[in-house]
């Protein structure tokens, strides 16, 4: 009688460690298989792709007066702007 | 063709754009906010030194690297968009040649007064600056 609920208690221990073993490599093929996405702010030794800020302005048809200008930043930021004058200049490393 | 509303409420601002970094297995993927185009390569500083060289070999080609982002900025003015930064026009003309940490604090600073329907002017700035 004893031995028959060791053995019970052993088949029982056994299904147990299969199905967390299942479960286990379920989980590693999910991990494995997750594509990670990291959005980071530029970093501190980012790459000097200019010296300064370089300026391109243009006046687009329609427009009286006014130029939009598109400047790119050494650390690689952009911005564009609205300018009464063509400020269009910079200068690469 | 008439200028609408949202033509004039884009012209009260300028736009200041921050590059976004993806990574995919080992190759990172550089691209500002809302870009239809963007450059990769195996380490984040080469995607980003690509995002670089692209963006000034279209301004020199006479293509217009940015020529997307107006639906970029006028959906950032309705929900804001990561990476967008919308400031005073006048304000962000007297940022272009100011040192990189005083552009960023002051971008921020904009966009964030904007949020909360303060409006953040370059007399605005220069008083804050004569606290400081």
């Amino acid at each position: 009688m004893v031995l028959d609920a060791l053995r019970s208690h052993l088949i029982h221990a056994g299904s147990v460690v299969y199905s967390v073993r299942q479960q286990s490599a379920e989980l590693a093929k999910r991990i494995s298989d997750l594509r990670y996405e990291v959005l980071v702010a530029p970093l501190a030794l980012e790459p000097q792709v200019t010296s300064g800020p370089i300026v391109w302005c243009l006046r687009p048809q329609g427009t009286f007066g006014n130029y939009r200008c598109s400047v790119l930043y050494p650390d690689l930021r952009v911005g564009t702007y609205w300018s009464p004058s063509d400020d269009t200049g910079g200068s690469l490393p | 063709m008439s200028r609408t509303t949202d033509d004039d409420e884009l012209r009260q601002y300028a736009f200041h754009m921050e590059p976004q970094l993806v990574a995919n297995g080992d190759t990172w993927t550089a691209s500002y906010p809302g870009a239809d185009w963007s450059t990769s390569g195996p380490s984040s500083a080469e995607a980003l030194e690509r995002l670089g060289e692209e963006f000034i070999r279209r301004q020199n080609a006479g293509e217009d690297p940015l020529s997307y982002a107006e639906d970029v900025y006028r959906r950032h003015l309705r929900e804001p968009v990561d990476g967008v930064y919308a400031v005073d026009n006048e304000l962000y003309r007297e940022l272009v040649h100011a040192p990189s940490a005083e552009r960023e604090r002051t971008v921020k600073e904009a966009e964030r007064r904007r949020r909360l329907g303060e409006a953040y002017t370059l007399s605005e700035y220069r008083r804050d600056r004569q606290i400081d």
